[in-house]
């Protein structure tokens, strides 16, 4: 009962605050305070839990207690930390002191930035660094700097802005000083060649020496299709993630696909975007440990013998120009499959085989919608309704253009697959805020994400 | 028809229907283990306001397919966005002050209800997001302990804290 009084005193205190403002801080503080004090420390971590950093950093300034324990929060989600575009040394040392669980660090690189002191203070402060981003405006003498002062090394990350800072045997230097590395990404957003020779060899010969690399990431790096292979050969046995995105139309997509089949046999994750590229007559065995899968592609034709992969559960599939046919034989070459994002160009040109190949998904439980276009929404129903088991549905409109009336189309698709299913819960998540026609069927959830 | 009792902190008991009880997690488990028509659960944290409410929520709720697989929709998902997703109703139930909230999600904790204590850490996440911290110590009662000194030294840094994050 005491609660309830309590809680009739902070109503009418609030009722108060409304009236004057100061008159409710000294209410505030003279009969009642800390209210999260009937709660305990795990609810409160768990409460916090929901909120971001900036949130908690004003947290610290409510009370010593709350301070306490929003830092205890803040050190524990705090994993990375970006320093470089303002460098202050006295900033950059409470903050590595601060943040003891840091073990991620991104350096962008400025005018003003001194990168030998700077890893000196990181060095110093932090005892477990793993993961390493550049943002690459480097010289090369700095490069060799990083390989001697963090030679534990796991993760390495390079962004290159740049081109003509980068000379290629200091890359290769780089790596050979990091044999630890697990995991190399590299992404090219200069407009031209990161090396003037391509990605070359003696970069492709160092990855090669590293021992221990299980994931591999390029972005727009211009490989040659002999490198890739040898690279491949070398390296594709080991792999367990390997992901390669190029924005334009790639010549040797069949034979770095090829490649890839042909040698990577521990494969979990791969990820190949190859926007319009064709590739054709793609040969595959099965790999048992593949369990994601992205492809992005304009049209890909699989050769006769193309074993299925069992055991791919998460499939995105992109694609510009495939023909019913063709793309319905993707499809049935991962049986096993929970969850497809589909993201098909306008000009595809899919149906009844399709379909079929949708209704023989017997794991198909979530599904969602890429499109860039009014367009690409066109056979929505169609696949909807032959993936009878889903249940799990997510229309992911990029731009965020879709008209009313196609919206109230869409959504009547999923209002009578709720109708027809009506002892099924059906998901359904909506990209953007709506406003509802008319109330929906009981079993469709709708819910809208930003 | 079987029915669970629930008696609260300060005194009262509230008689549920099976089917709205089990939506608790602590009295499913329970009557799995000892199959029994009656019995009374004593709610030692959980008082009669905030009963009432929380029994309001799960005869909304006892229908609903989700309620039980919604614990798979890991933690995962929720990092990358705390996506407000949440039952309209629902969230028209949690329009309550924040102290009665801090009850309800006392209560959905220990009679382990997961949707509604994940609802209610949302609503209360709502209530706090984006506010000052003389903004949330009103919002909370919270005394404030520092003296100026302090405050203007931590209030120092925030700026560039905030500003690495």
């Amino acid at each position: 009962m005491s609660r309830l009084n309590e809680r009739a005193i902070s109503e009418n205190q609030s009722n108060q605050c409304s009236k004057s403002d100061s008159l409710e801080t000294s209410n505030a503080q003279s009969e009642e305070s800390d209210l999260l004090s009937c709660l305990n420390d795990d609810l409160i971590a768990e409460l916090f839990s929901y909120l971001n950093a900036t949130d908690l950093l004003s947290l610290r300034l409510v009370s010593k207690a709350i301070k306490i324990k929003s830092e205890r929060k803040l050190k524990s989600i705090k994993k990375r930390l970006k320093y470089g575009l303002i460098p202050e040394r006295e900033k950059l040392n409470f903050l590595t002191r601060f943040y003891t669980n840091v073990n991620e660090i991104e350096l962008t690189y400025c005018d003003e930035l001194n990168l030998l002191e700077t890893i000196c203070i990181l060095k110093q402060n932090l005892q477990q660094i793993n993961y390493l981003r550049l943002d690459l405006y480097y010289k090369d003498n700095d490069l060799l700097q990083i390989s001697k002062t963090f030679p534990d090394l796991k993760h390495l990350e390079v962004n290159f802005w740049e081109s003509e800072y980068i000379k290629e045997e200091n890359i290769s230097l780089l790596l050979l000083g990091l044999s630890s590395l697990e995991a190399i990404k590299f992404s090219n957003y200069s407009n031209n060649n990161v090396f003037i020779s391509g990605f070359g060899s003696q970069v492709i010969k160092a990855i090669a020496s590293l021992h221990y690399i299980v994931d591999l990431t390029f972005t727009q790096m211009f490989i040659s299709g002999n490198h890739f292979s040898s690279l491949m050969k070398a390296k594709g046995k080991h792999l367990k993630c390997l992901r390669i995105v190029y924005s334009e139309k790639l010549v040797d997509a069949s034979l770095f696909l090829q490649e890839i089949f042909n040698n990577c046999a521990i494969l979990n994750s791969l990820h190949c975007a190859f926007y319009d590229s064709t590739i054709v007559n793609l040969k595959s065995v099965n790999i048992p440990s593949l369990t994601d899968v992205y492809l992005s592609f304009g049209r890909l034709t699989l050769s006769m013998n193309f074993e299925k992969l069992e055991s791919v559960e998460n499939l995105t599939l992109c694609s510009t120009q495939s023909k019913d046919d063709e793309f319905a034989r993707i499809l049935s070459c991962f049986p096993n499959v929970k969850y497809i994002c589909l993201r098909l160009g306008y000009s595809i040109d899919i149906y009844n085989i399709t379909y079929k190949a949708v209704s023989n998904l017997k794991n198909l439980r979530k599904l969602k919608f890429m499109s860039y276009t009014e367009k690409d929404f066109f056979n929505v129903k169609e696949i909807v309704s032959a993936a009878q088991r889903c249940v799990d549905f997510n229309i992911d409109e990029v731009w965020g253009t879709l008209s009313d009336s196609k919206f109230t189309t869409l959504l009547e698709v999923f209002e009578n697959l709720a109708n027809e299913r009506s002892n099924e819960v059906i998901k359904l998540r909506f990209k953007g805020k709506r406003t509802l026609p008319r109330s929906l069927p009981e079993n469709l959830k709708l819910s809208f994400i930003n | 028809m079987s029915a669970i009792k629930f008696e609260t902190s300060d005194g009262f008991t509230i008689q549920v229907e099976r089917e709205t009880a089990v939506v608790s997690k602590v009295v499913k488990n329970f009557l799995e283990y000892h199959p029994t028509d009656k019995c009374t659960f004593h709610l030692n944290c959980v008082d009669n306001a905030t009963l009432r409410k929380v029994v309001e929520w799960m005869r909304h709720h006892k229908d609903d397919a989700y309620i039980e697989t919604e614990s798979d929709e890991s933690d995962e998902e929720r990092s990358q966005d705390v996506s407000i997703e949440m039952d309209p109703w629902d969230a028209n139930f949690l329009n309550e002050d924040l102290f009665f909230l801090l009850d309800i999600l006392n209560a959905a904790n220990f009679m382990k209800i997961k949707v509604l204590f994940k609802n209610c850490c949302k609503k209360i996440y709502l209530m706090s997001k984006g506010k000052s911290s003389v903004e949330i110590k009103r919002l909370l009662k919270e005394r404030c302990d520092f003296t100026d000194e302090d405050l203007q030294r931590i209030a120092n840094k925030y700026e560039w804290m905030a500003r690495v994050n």
